[in-house]
């Protein structure tokens, strides 16, 4: 897997590419965490190039909202592709993560928030 | 004849008995479900209850966990949950009713729903019989004296009427017992928990439980990586929801998906999954297991479709009581 990473002002675009699985979870775990180290507090997961999540996969985002969470920021997902959305659904994730249509949704959803996180309810 | 696998309790953490209120509803449903579909006679009550799925009659199970691994000349049990006291009874029944009886019990771990059910273990009470106790841990002896113990319980471990044998088993290494081998892999658990490789005529089965699984790609795995090549059939923990194992980290136990793609990814031929929740209704395992099966059936085309090279698995949530050949 590819993780190939932008910057919009303050928010941190991430593009993953490719399978997030077991085998390359660790790889965006530690990009996460690094990105949360170098006090990033906004996200967005751009999901277009990828082909497929596993559990593992799941865990990872999941991990990273909470953590982002913590420390105040916020996590938002974009341009899942069908069959990705549909293991969301059925991983009971759709409710937990903001997903938008498109990178350009998710990034206006994120510059028009004044407390991120909370301002969802 | 190869390995034959019974579970006798699949429950975690504990014993979960369907409470009275839940069985009324339960009967009062299946009587609704046998007039609605426009039954009425006597004669029609066994291909009605045939007709329902297994969870809508005897569910899941409620005891802890307790599996039991035959071969013709060889018989091995796995943990001493609230399962091992209807195990005892049947093996009242052979050599151990006459005081002429050997058990060997392995232990994954000490927690209380893998040892509380030994002291209504019967044959550990009649002379005769040699008890053989099976762990990686060193303080099995220990575990045993203070589960029999006043006042916890009126026998102490010097008055069994069995003889109690202690074996410390090597981790990673395999050690024969009969015509079984046996090696120990460490899980992914609060208090070290091992799960064991068992190996028979070229058939592998796995035990799993408890593990939260944390370690899931070959790098990771590391050392532990065989519990999980090669293998017939693996019971896997699924205590939890993906969604509930990343609120509870370090709680010790994963989620059916962790183990179908763990599964899917080494070529696990079978998976059982175990260790259910015991604060889930039998209706609620069965959700469980539906949308388990969604995931499963999606993940297989999303991989003919993306070439991920994925393997097809047979899988399903066992039951207390099943039984099957590995
Ligand atoms: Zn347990
Ligand atoms: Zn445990």
């Amino acid at each position: 897997m590819d993780i190939i990473e932008d910057k919009q002002g303050a928010i941190v675009l991430l593009g993953l590419v490719g399978r997030l699985d077991s085998g390359t979870s660790p790889q965006m775990e530690e990009k996460v965490l690094g990105l949360l180290a170098g006090g990033a507090k906004q996200l967005v997961v751009n999901f277009a190039r990828l082909d497929y999540i596993s559990s593992a996969g799941l865990r990872v985002l999941l991990m990273a909202a909470k953590k982002l969470k913590a420390s105040g920021g916020v996590i938002a997902l974009c341009a899942l592709k069908p069959h990705i959305r549909e293991v969301f659904d059925i991983a009971g994730f759709t409710a937990m993560f903001p997903i938008h249509e498109s990178e350009a949704l998710a990034l206006r959803s994120l510059t028009n928030m004044d407390a991120p996180w909370d301002a969802r309810g | 004849m190869g390995m034959h696998v019974k579970f006798w309790g699949v429950r975690g953490s504990l014993p979960s008995p369907t409470g009275p209120e839940a069985l009324v509803t339960r009967f009062r449903d299946l009587l609704h479900a046998f007039f609605d579909i426009g039954y009425s006679r006597k004669a029609e009550i066994e291909k009605f209850l045939e007709s329902l799925p297994p969870h809508r009659l005897g569910g899941y199970g409620g005891n802890t966990l307790c599996l039991e691994v035959t071969t013709g000349a060889q018989q091995i049990i796995i943990d001493g949950g609230s399962g091992i006291r209807p195990l005892g009874y049947d093996l009242l029944k052979g050599p151990c009713g006459k005081g002429k009886g050997e058990v060997h019990i392995l232990f994954t771990h000490f927690h209380w729903d893998h040892v509380l059910g030994l002291p209504f273990f019967t044959p550990i009470f009649i002379p005769g019989n040699t008890i053989h106790l099976y762990a990686v841990e060193p303080d099995l002896p220990d575990v045993l004296k203070t589960i029999f113990r006043k006042p916890n319980f009126p026998v102490q471990m010097e008055q069994l009427g069995a003889k109690l044998v202690y074996h410390r088993l090597p981790p990673r290494q395999p050690t024969r017992l009969g015509e079984i081998t046996v090696t120990p892999y460490q899980l992914d658990h609060p208090d070290p928990c091992w799960g064991y490789r068992l190996e028979h005529q070229g058939k592998v089965f796995s035990h799993c439980a408890d593990t939260e699984c944390k370690r899931s790609n070959r790098e990771d795995l590391g050392p532990d990586l065989p519990m999980y090549q090669g293998v017939d059939l693996m019971v896997f923990d699924a205590q939890y929801s993906i969604v509930e194992v990343v609120e509870k980290v370090d709680w010790g136990h994963a989620a059916a998906l962790i183990g179908l793609d763990l599964a899917m990814q080494e070529g696990i031929k079978k998976v059982a999954f175990i260790h259910h929740e015991p604060a889930s209704s039998d209706d609620k395992i069965a959700q469980a297991e539906a949308r388990t099966r969604e995931y499963y059936e999606r993940q297989v085309k999303t991989s003919r479709e993306e070439n991920l090279g994925l393997h097809e698995v047979d899988w399903f949530f066992a039951r207390e009581g099943m039984s099957l050949d590995v």
